[in-house]
């Protein structure tokens, strides 16, 4: 009797440690995204205005490949916005994209890209992805100002998007928008730094008053609108200001500064990326470090007292943004602050690590100044934080294992293209098309 | 004689096996005894058989005679994860392979005339093993994707009864532990999506780390017993520890050359493993001398796992830091025991809370609250009853545990485990 017992005891145990995994071991259920909440808000048809970082663009140009990616397209799949239209360019892009030819030396330019085309330019109605790049607070309630002259503006981008179709803000009520991004401010302080200038054309009370005048106007025309405002980055924290040190490192460590037009450099000054050229045939570099002695140019160099003159534009301009914000009950997303951990800590995703560092940070495109695919879904999660904490929505996160891609432009083998990888190049006639901003 | 050989042979060989031990919350295995688990674990108040030794050392010197014990548990945990975004995305469910672990028990107690008892004992009171299925493409990989932790401790403890009611005892440790670590390296490519480019391996050899134990067993009549145990901390320093790196291609050569210019020399790598502190009170009621009822509570000193530093040699700039924060926790455990004239059963439940805070349940360590839900046998043969056979199952349902965005690693989702556990023991007195 008793042995039964226990044969049948030891049985049981033995089936149990056996058996096969269900119920309490068997797998997981995996977890589907929140049905979408609006809250307050309506997502139902949405309108992006803003600069080239609504527009998606990457790698020096504007191309349907990572316009799909870019943070609006993001938000409005996330959001569940029907119909969301956006100006698609064919090919290799507008202008062509960047390439990344050789790590080491780096050489990145758009040789053999193909130019691409506007594919839908004759959409009938307005896009909803109205962000254009090298777009000014000023130019979205202006119309004159990027199709004429005041400072010579090339106006591709306004001629691809706003179409001579009246203004950007014109057409953004045109298409009775529920809900409006606005990211502007960048460009007033972008152009500068990528120039090496502290100078903007805009100081804070315009800007501020222009912001006060353009957001009225948006709300007068379209009462119920619901908004996010994005504030200002620092653009002097962008790989274009950040990756080539103002110094060569000489034997034993020791720092030799790069001359610019006042002299040599201090560590604090910023080489911008459009020296690099200029570095690698000895421009900039002291004789006895091997170069040929001669200064950079004013506009290659953003020395530290430019950058404090535009960081302290950049706050003035954040505040203005803050303030609207604050005033209107609207939500605000803190691109400003995305940058400042981008180019700090860095964000951890997954175990990685991602920084603002060129190339290698995984967050910046080829141009080192426009976030990648990846940088657009961060954004994107940024901008439905706000929304939901603003508007009591529940827009499900994007999914950054999607938004992530292999490509911010393209690389390619520098010998299949025949190159010669020991000469750098590309920066300087690239980027210089890229930012025209001079004064 | 030969019995007792083949028993000995059958523990050294099952040490020697390398127990690679597996639970999914923190890493302490309480399975230490057949008999006691079959009680829900319980046994710090009323443990009778020469698993005392874990127990309550202190309880040593109610075993009369000489006893060998050898056993061992069967643990088959099975964990899988769901994630959500932003990482690693709503949809994506990701599994480790399922694993079968046995960790050993060898005891052997004895009492010296009539106060005096001593005990010797191996046993694995600590340990991990986790691996993800689909290393290359599991999402976790580049925080690990393989780890494993072993314990082997020797114990020596001796007991010592002040009076028929009150005994203590007191005893040293020396746990050897060693470690293992796997995980991929990423490059991110120009639109942010990593690639491997390298796999990482971290492994130690068996270090020695030091520890202490001591008891009091209270036993005021028949009906009523209690106990209570310390065991020490145990802090093992590796300083021997090897790291690998292997190149992994992707056949971009842009990548590749940078990567290979750029690989870590394999090298030295120092870490510290840390085993905290147990507290454990129990109390035990007999409604008649056929019946044993127990409970136990349990404190974990788990605030000592704070971190897990990896220190290289060579590329020191490399070195790192795994902040883990873990909290005290603890357990309350619930057995009873029904002595049948021809054999024994028990049953028992206990719940265990979670030590990790939610920023550390991560993939190496998954932990999470659990009920544990327990049944065992016993029964006597030959001689006087000198032969014991014990057996367990043991459900340890854990609580799913969902990481709420706050993970350190930005690695969130969901996570389900269940364990099978079953073990034995055989004993032997004279």
């Amino acid at each position: 009797m008793n042995r039964k017992v226990l044969l049948y005891a030891s049985v049981a145990v033995a089936a149990l440690s056996l058996a096969g995994c269900t119920g309490p071991c068997s797998k997981i259920t995996a977890i589907n995204a929140p049905a979408l909440r609006s809250g307050s808000a309506d997502f139902t048809r949405y309108v992006a205005i803003g600069t080239s970082i609504s527009a998606g663009f990457e790698s020096g140009g504007l191309v349907d490949r990572h316009q799909i990616h870019g943070f609006p397209k993001l938000f409005a799949s996330a959001a569940g916005s029907a119909a969301y239209t956006y100006p698609s360019i064919n090919g290799d892009g507008i202008p062509p994209l960047l390439a990344l030819k050789s790590l080491s030396p780096l050489v990145i330019d758009s040789l053999g890209r193909v130019t691409g085309s506007p594919v839908n330019i004759g959409q009938a109605t307005a896009y909803h992805d109205m962000g254009v790049p090298g777009a000014l607070l000023f130019d979205v309630a202006d119309s004159s100002f990027y199709y004429s002259n005041p400072f010579a503006r090339p106006s591709t981008m306004f001629d691809i998007i706003v179409r001579h179709r009246g203004t950007i803000l014109a057409q953004a009520v045109s298409l009775n928008p529920t809900f409006v991004t606005f990211e502007l401010g960048a460009n007033e302080v972008l152009g500068p730094a990528t120039s090496g200038s502290g100078t903007v054309s805009f100081d804070v009370p315009t800007f501020a008053a222009l912001l006060t005048g353009t957001l009225t106007g948006l709300t007068t025309a379209l009462p119920n609108v619901k908004l996010a405002l994005f504030n200002v980055p620092d653009v002097t924290s962008i790989p274009f200001v950040t990756t080539i040190l103002p110094y060569a490192v000489g034997p034993g460590g020791v720092h030799i500064p790069f001359l610019g037009s006042s002299g040599p450099l201090s560590e604090s000054d910023h080489v911008l990326l459009t020296a690099a050229d200029s570095l690698a045939v000895g421009t900039g570099v002291p004789v006895p470090a091997g170069g040929n002695g001669r200064p950079l140019a004013d506009w290659q160099v953003l020395t530290a007292a430019e950058a404090t003159s535009l960081q302290n534009v950049i706050n003035g301009y954040n505040s203005a943004i803050a303030g609207a914000a604050a005033a209107r009950g609207v939500a605000l997303v803190d691109l400003n602050g995305l940058l400042r951990q981008a180019a700090s800590t860095g964000f951890e995703i997954g175990g990685v690590t991602y920084t603002s560092a060129f190339i290698s940070g995984g967050l910046f495109s080829l141009d080192g100044v426009h976030p990648n695919d990846l940088a657009h879904g961060i954004l994107a999660n940024a901008l439905i934080d706000a929304v939901n904490a603003t508007y009591g929505a529940g827009v499900p996160r994007v999914d950054l294992s999607e938004a992530a891609t292999l490509s911010s432009s393209e690389i390619r083998r520098a010998r299949e293209e025949g190159l010669d990888p020991s000469n750098l190049r590309g920066f300087q006639s690239e980027f210089l098309a890229l930012f025209p901003w001079r004064r | 004689m030969r019995r007792f050989r083949t028993l000995l042979t059958a523990a050294v060989v099952c040490a020697a096996l390398s127990p690679t031990p597996a639970h999914p919350a923190g890493y302490s295995i309480y399975e230490q005894g057949a008999a006691a688990l079959g009680m829900g674990g319980t046994g710090t108040a009323a443990v009778h058989d020469a698993s005392a030794l874990f127990f309550n050392p202190a309880a040593m010197t109610r075993l009369e005679g000489t006893r060998l014990y050898v056993g061992g548990s069967l643990l088959a945990p099975s964990t899988s994860f769901a994630g959500v975004s932003p990482y690693s995305g709503y949809g994506t469910t990701e599994e480790m392979k399922r694993q079968y672990f046995f960790p050993p028990t060898l005891y052997l107690t004895h009492r010296c005339k009539e106060r005096w008892a001593v005990g010797a004992g191996i046993n694995s009171p600590y340990g991990l093993g986790i691996e993800w299925k689909d290393p290359d493409a599991f999402s976790g990989r580049y925080i690990v994707t393989k780890g494993e932790l072993q314990a082997l401790n020797g114990n020596l403890s001796a007991a010592y009864a002040v009076n028929p009611r009150w005994s203590v005892a007191a005893g040293a440790d020396l746990m050897m532990a060693k470690v293992k670590l796997h995980k991929h390296n990423p490059f991110p490519w120009g639109g942010g999506d990593p690639r491997d480019v390298a796999e990482t391996d971290l492994k130690s050899g068996f270090t020695p780390g030091a520890g202490w134990n001591a008891a009091v067993s209270f036993a005021p009549n028949e009906k009523w017993k209690l106990g209570a145990f310390y065991r020490s901390k145990v802090v093992v320093k590796v300083d021997d520890g090897t790291a690998t790196f292997t190149q992994r291609f992707t056949g971009d050569t842009i990548i590749d050359s940078v990567v290979t210019a750029n690989l870590p020399p394999n090298q030295g790598v120092s870490t510290v493993l840390r085993f905290p502190a147990i507290w454990s009170a129990g109390i035990a009621y007999h409604p008649t001398p056929a019946w044993t009822l127990e409970g136990d509570f349990n404190f974990f000193e788990w605030s000592l796992f704070r971190d897990l530093p990896i220190r290289f040699h060579t590329t020191t700039s490399q070195s790192t830091t795994v902040l883990e924060d873990y909290d005290d926790s603890w357990q309350a455990r619930f057995g009873a025991e029904h002595r049948l004239p021809n054999f024994t059963y028990r049953f028992g439940y206990y719940y265990d809370k979670a030590a990790a805070p939610t920023e550390s349940v991560t993939p190496l360590l998954p932990d999470a609250g659990r009920h544990g839900v327990s049944l065992g046998f016993g029964r006597s043969f030959g001689t006087d009853n000198r032969w014991t056979v014990d057996a367990y199952e043991l459900g340890l349902f854990v609580q799913d545990r969902s990481t709420d965005g706050v993970e350190r690693d930005n690695y969130n989702g969901t996570y389900k485990s269940f364990v099978n556990i079953a073990g034995f023991s055989v004993a032997y007195r004279w």
